[in-house]
């Protein structure tokens, strides 16, 4: 068949390419990664302001970037082979990202209108080339014009190219459309220069600076060396205040006949909102510090050690969660994994294969499930400590408050009638605080015989293990005999307490889901209480029942009243408080 | 023909179980609880049925419908008959739940062939119960000496 030819529009393809997606950081970084592919040692990002009194937070402000490093540089034939669209990769060397010869161009023109490079190979021999989006547009060709070196330039070359060899990239007229601040853009290159570029920081010493005086951190997403300070992550024990790890580096096998591997590794980073208790605003510097919030988590992907993947959630292996904002996991691939990792242009996402996404997917099963329970168990540290304080004056409210003997109406009865209902509860709550015990300490996973405890311990017990001197009436446990919502207990010293079930539904709803609503969980614990009372009351008031009558009733009356407080939760889940306000 | 046995699993009054439902053929396995008076039989109508969590979970992950017939079947683990795991209030059968998924996710590969586990691991906060891990442990070898 004769082929035939078929014409392009460079403009119009140039113009296309530009806006696959750049952000002014992503595109940046790409033109960065060229000078490291190049070998550079130290790479200048100088930002010009067009406006040089305006404040750096001023949108629309940028006049030009420059990305110049002192790498292997490019004399005039490499130059010309670089500004070809789709120019050659035969330089694609082992830690190259440049696939596909569009980097350079497309992520300039996303930024502004005019490309420069100047560059040398030797000798301080510089040949300066520009190409114009505009007039390719115009001109229907794609063309580049050679320049001759100004006094800008050379300003450039003495300051950061003495060696006389390098590469300066100029990206010119950048758009006024909506671009971001110099404040903004450095800000996030910061952070991301440092994640992409860790191995190169800190195994060969490479030096990147934005206007001089920022100099680029190595920034390690997974907090390694902290991990191994701390140990191995257990979740059901982590309180949320150190880097652990999930699964330390392991060598997974993507295809077995070809032999091709990757490594992979997983931190759970510290919990934000525990760090509020410590200080105002703990928690934001924490999210600061360790960068952890959305977009963030997920999977750092290193080709070669050097970034191609930020925070992938790997189309769905992690999921998008909040529950998921610790995790921070990292895999290592080498050239051959590259048909199972799959990269876009503008090297900001990968596609698994289905292989690939198989084998991670299986292998992280157990680490996702680790890290999500982990920071739900934070989450109950931190309720706990925030809840413990409505507890404490829920006991404190009622420490002095001594209840009315007799209601009007019932009967004084016999002193040898009352004591020995006493008796009988007394000889009761002896036998409960074993089975209270046992039941405690089953909840921690501990099989004892409750007959070696001290009285103090049984004590402890029974208070939820709690040694707080506050807690005098109102314990939130977590177990309650039968699995009530709520338990009376009695003796001589405590007097009527009452043990609550903080794992119980309704509990949970008040506890948990109402966590931020204090006056609502001292009501609840003080109406808790007066049950309590109320039905001790009833054991030493009422004489027309006897005291097993009474046991019966009393015991059913709360197994019936908190199976029904329990199935309502589960029926009107979405409609008791808070969600019901916030469905209006 | 298809032939049915309705034994124990049928009878949920006063009773809570574990069920685990298991296809090798489609090398599947299905976790839930029930303290439904109709036992694990009468729960297993609503999973199968159209909008039934078994069969959307089955789906998800198949990509093509449950042919019931062909080789499901249930294993029922009777829960000891206290409140704790007879009430409404589920905290304990969740937790049970909970840790019979997690370990059978762990051994997945231990058996041949081997399965995925399909339900959705809802976390309780009475997995360091004892009591419960024990019975877990208990519910999960017994399914995977007889698998």
């Amino acid at each position: 068949m004769e082929p035939i030819d078929i014409e392009i529009n460079p403009g119009r393809l140039l113009y296309g390419l530009s806006r696959i997606g750049y952000t002014t950081s992503s595109a940046l970084c790409d033109i960065i990664d060229n000078s490291v592919r190049a070998n550079a040692s130290e790479i200048n990002l100088v930002v010009e302001k067009e406006k040089k009194s305006f404040s750096d937070s001023r949108k629309n402000n940028v006049l030009e970037y420059l990305v110049i490093d002192n790498g292997d540089g490019m004399d005039l034939d490499a130059i010309k082979n670089c500004l070809v669209l789709g120019s050659d990769s035969r330089d694609y060397e082992e830690n190259t990202l440049s696939k596909f010869g569009l980097g350079l161009k497309s992520a300039s023109f996303s930024q502004g209108d005019v490309l420069e490079i100047i560059s040398s190979k030797e000798h301080g021999k510089f040949n300066k080339f520009k190409l114009s989006l505009p007039k390719i547009m115009e001109e229907g060709s794609y063309f580049a014009t050679n320049e001759t070196i100004n006094e800008t330039d050379q300003h450039f070359i003495n300051k950061y190219l003495s060696g006389g060899k390098g590469t300066i990239i100029r990206l010119g007229e950048i758009r006024k459309n909506n671009h971001p601040s110099v404040k903004n853009t450095i800000s996030v290159l910061k952070k991301r220069l440092g994640v992409i570029y860790y191995y190169f920081i800190v195994e060969i010493n490479l030096k990147i600076r934005i206007n001089d005086d920022i100099v680029i951190e190595a920034f390690d997403p997974l907090f390694a060396a902290e991990a191994d300070k701390n140990g191995n992550l257990n979740e059901n024990e982590w309180l949320g205040r150190e880097v652990k790890w999930i699964e330390k580096k392991q060598e997974l096998t993507l295809d077995d006949e070809l032999g091709i591997t990757i490594q992979i590794e997983a931190t759970q980073l510290p919990y934000p909102p525990i760090f509020k208790f410590d200080k105002i605003a703990g928690d934001s510097e924490v999210r600061e510090k360790y960068n952890i919030g959305a977009g963030n988590y997920g999977f750092y992907v290193y080709r070669n050690k050097r970034l191609i993947s930020w925070a992938s959630l790997l189309q769905g292996i992690i999921p998008y969660d909040q529950d998921f904002y610790s995790f921070r996991g990292r895999i290592f691939i080498e050239d051959e994994a590259d048909d199972f990792f799959n990269i876009d242009v503008k090297k900001s996402t990968i596609t698994l294969s289905d292989e690939a996404l198989n084998v991670i997917s299986d292998f992280i099963k157990e680490a996702k499930n680790k890290s999500r329970r982990a920071w739900e168990h934070a989450n109950e540290v931190r309720k706990n400590i925030i809840n413990k304080e409505p507890n404490e004056i829920a006991n404190k409210i009622i420490d002095d408050f001594d209840q009315i003997e007799l209601l009007p109406g019932d009967e004084i009865l016999e002193d040898d009638v009352i004591q020995g209902r006493v008796e009988m509860i007394e000889s009761d709550m002896a036998e409960k605080v074993k089975l209270i015990a046992q039941m405690a300490f089953e909840d921690k996973g501990q099989n004892i015989d409750v007959n070696d405890l001290s009285p103090e311990e049984l004590k402890t017990a029974l208070k939820g293990g709690e040694e707080n001197p506050n807690l005098k009436k109102i314990f939130r446990v977590t177990s309650v005999i039968d699995n009530h919502l709520w338990e009376p207990y009695y003796d001589t010293e405590l007097g009527v307490c009452v043990r609550i079930n903080k794992i119980h539904r309704f509990a949970r709803l008040i506890y948990e889901d109402n966590v931020d609503n204090n006056d609502l969980q001292i009501v609840f614990d003080l109406l808790l209480l007066q049950l309590a009372e109320s039905e001790m009351y009833a054991y030493k008031n009422i004489s027309n029942y006897s005291y097993e009558q009474l046991k019966t009733i009393l015991t059913e009356f709360r197994r019936i009243c908190s199976e029904f407080l329990a199935n309502m939760c589960r029926r009107l889940e979405n409609e008791l408080p808070p969600n019901f306000s916030r469905n209006d | 023909m298809i032939k049915t046995e309705i034994g124990n699993s049928f009878d949920g009054h006063n009773k809570a179980y574990v069920y685990i439902w298991l296809s090798k053929r489609e090398q599947v396995v299905y976790v839930g609880m029930t303290n439904s008076y109709l036992g694990t039989l009468g729960r297993a109508y609503s999973h199968f049925s159209r909008k039934g969590q078994l069969r959307q979970r089955f789906i998800e992950l198949k990509g093509y419908y449950i042919n019931v017939s062909e080789d499901f079947t249930l294993f029922s683990f009777l829960l000891p008959q206290k409140r704790e795991y007879i009430g409404v209030e589920k905290s304990y059968r969740e937790a049970v739940e909970y840790l019979v998924q997690k370990r059978l996710q762990i051994n997945r590969s231990r058996v041949n062939p081997s399965y995925d586990v399909i339900s959705w691991v809802r976390i309780s906060p009475r997995t360091s119960n004892s009591e419960v891990i024990r019975i877990s442990d208990d519910i999960v070898s017994k399914f995977l000496a007889h698998y």
